[in-house]
């Protein structure tokens, strides 16, 4: 039997709330609804496609990383300690397990390929949809959940 | 080691009938070839690097023909005039994608199935499994097709085998067809898991051209690549229209070693040095050329047949070898003497390290993220692993080769300029490329699949992958789905 891809395409856009998100040098700001930036694919910059693990759950983390665009994971142990696990597996065959990089780039330099990588948003992007070539779309093998957590690995790599 | 051939000699009148017939071909079109030929770069400088400029500034797109193929890693088209599209998966199976795009759902040969104690095909390493299919010329009217592949009976020894058709059933062999019209040609002992070739390819000549790798692990332990004695790191050039089944396949008259190995009586005196070295008495007659690493993917440009082998490289260096068709074979392309146009082993900058040219230089070569030990990174125009498309000659390319990168999902095309080679990218993608082919109209076909070494989850449970076709920009069809390229 041949698999087919399921494409069960969903529009980030429409998983837009109305959020008054401000960065914190802001906060004097009179708060305004701000929607925040589109996700895009990092390698056109065209609005990127929540087209893979369509069934997958959205964990109460995932739905406010669509909201704020902030790792929500960011310092908790149990999400770093999966997520060194996921990286492991997935990230240290190109990227090698200390991060410095071989077939992928270096993870914990702050030079980045793609400008945007040096955000949660980027990383997020980037992991999910892929890049260029290698830089394969992890959404296909990972939930979004996990790749938070690998995000949130990847917070830490460059100091553990 | 391959197997025992006979019948040189009854191959000789046969051969010497088709090198009359592509004499014709070349003189009624050599004027137009030559025009366009390219030359082997015989200085270092001359080795194109990315960064170049094609003729014709070609704008190239990516259009999907099908998708949802287990680690397809091959396609080709039968030239039978079916228009159809056959995908070659790596767990062992083909697939055909009809003319108007659909997919047959069952498969035209399944090697998972032709043997009761599992699967036939060993795909234990990513680099293993279903490599290539190949239609014999006249597959119209003999139905005998071909197949490269790992075979796990064997313990991953690479097998050669031809099939043949059903009339009745031309979408489909069964298990027991397979079984019943099976041919071993040629099996190739392969003492690791990694660089088995994998192409097979019927020439403008007739025959049957083999990309063999040297055999695995790194830096070729068995020094095979200068090694004449063994069938790895060679191309391999065979012909298998032998009347007699019993006979695996014929050596054509005109390879390089044909008549070395041949066994004599010895001659001391008299005989110039040029004739002695004529004289390789453990040399295998089916050797066309020899000094590559890795050719997984090679073409024929359909309109010249010149050659062109994506020789996959090591750690720094990937390197695109032309061969000319008037090329009567014997080249060494230097593996592991060197690679590309570096010294191998590289122990630093190439600027410093000084090293003989051995054999024959590549058109084109392109570096991988760090280019020498010690050098800094590449953030761009790097690579790690060349895979052949095919050879274009439309939509303002003659005699492009494209070619597209596993890593970096480049598509970079290599053309002759009327002076020299040009490797220019031509797109930077999301993909990653296993492989190429043609389509019968003429089309260069590309393959993605999502295998990549450790991410590898076996050929089966690996995101599926797709068949391209490399259109003109300026003539994707409306409402096709195109690759998406970066900006």
């Amino acid at each position: 039997m041949r698999r087919e891809l399921h494409i069960g395409t969903i529009l980030i856009g429409i998983l837009w709330l109305p959020a008054a998100v401000v960065s914190a040098e802001h906060d004097s700001v009179a708060p305004a609804a701000v929607s925040p930036p589109p996700f895009l694919h990092s390698l056109d910059n065209q609005p990127l496609e929540f087209e893979f693990r369509i069934d997958q759950e959205l964990t109460p983390e995932v739905r406010e990383f669509h909201r704020t665009r902030v790792n929500p994971y960011r310092g908790d142990a149990d999400a770093i300690a999966i997520g060194k696990k996921l990286y492991r597996k997935w990230c240290a065959p190109c990227h090698l397990r200390d991060g410095t990089g071989r077939l992928g780039p270096n993870l914990i330099d702050d030079k980045w390929t793609y400008p945007r990588t040096h955000s949660d948003q980027g990383k997020f992007e980037i992991i999910y949809a892929g890049g260029a070539g290698a830089m394969q779309a992890f959404g296909l093998r990972m939930d979004q959940d996990d790749i938070l957590k690998v995000m949130t690995y990847l917070d830490i790599l460059g100091s553990e | 080691m391959v197997r025992p051939t006979g019948c040189q000699e009854l191959q000789r009148d046969f051969s010497m009938l088709r090198l009359a017939c592509v004499a014709i071909v070349i003189a009624a079109f050599g004027q137009i070839a030559f025009a366009t030929a390219g030359q082997v770069p015989t200085s270092k400088s001359e080795v194109a690097v990315p960064g170049g400029d094609l003729p014709g500034d070609p704008k190239i797109a990516l259009v999907k023909v099908a998708d949802g193929f287990y680690d397809p890693i091959n396609v080709t088209n039968a030239g039978d005039g079916s228009g159809r599209i056959f995908v070659v998966e790596r767990i062992g199976r083909i697939k055909i994608i009809n003319k108007d795009g659909s997919v047959e759902e069952e498969p035209f040969l399944d090697l998972t199935t032709i043997n009761p104690l599992g699967n036939d095909v060993q795909t234990g390493f990513v680099e293993q499994g279903l490599y290539a299919v190949a239609f014999h010329p006249n597959f119209a009217d003999n139905g005998y097709f071909f197949v490269h592949y790992a075979s796990l009976p064997f313990n991953g020894d690479g097998v050669i085998v031809r099939f043949q058709v059903d009339p009745a059933s031309p979408n489909h062999l069964t298990a027991d067809r397979t079984n019943e019209t099976a041919k071993v040609i040629m099996r190739i002992e392969q003492p690791w898991y990694n660089h088995n070739g994998g192409q097979i390819e019927f020439g403008p000549d007739g025959y049957l051209y083999i990309g063999s790798g040297d055999g695995g692990w790194e830096g070729d332990p068995y020094e095979a690549g200068q090694d004449l004695s063994t069938p790895l790191a060679k191309m391999l050039r065979i012909d298998v229209d032998v009347d007699d089944d019993r006979i695996a396949y014929g050596i054509p008259a005109d390879n390089p070693f044909a008549d070395a190995s041949a066994e004599r009586l010895m001659v001391l005196f008299g005989i110039t040095e040029e004739e002695f070295a004529t004289i390789k008495t453990r040399s295998l007659p089916e050797i066309w050329a020899y000094g590559v690493r890795n050719p997984y993917e090679f073409a024929f440009d359909p309109k010249t047949g010149d050659l062109f082998i994506a020789d996959v490289g090591q750690n720094h260096w990937e390197e695109i070898i032309y061969q000319p068709a008037s090329s009567t074979g014997g080249e060494n392309y230097g593996w592991p003497r060197m690679q590309a146009s570096k010294c191998h082993p590289m122990l630093g900058d190439p600027a410093t390290q000084e090293c003989p040219t051995v054999g024959v230089l590549p058109a084109a070569e392109y570096p991988h993220q760090v280019p020498y030990p010690g050098a800094e990174a590449l953030a761009d125009g790097w690579g790690c692993s060349a895979q052949g498309f095919g050879v274009a000659n439309y939509g303002g390319m003659t005699g492009v080769y494209l070619i597209g990168d596993w890593c970096a999902g480049s598509v970079y095309g290599l053309g002759w300029d009327g002076t020299r080679w040009q490797l220019e990218e031509l797109l930077k993608t999301g993909l990653q490329f296993t492989s190429g082919g043609y389509d019968e109209d003429g089309y260069v076909l590309a393959v993605n699949a999502n295998n990549f070494y450790l991410a590898d989850q076996g050929p089966d449970a690996n995101p599926p992958g797709s068949v391209w076709r490399v259109m003109p920009a300026d003539e994707v069809p409306e409402g096709a789905e195109v690759a998406r390229t970066a900006e």
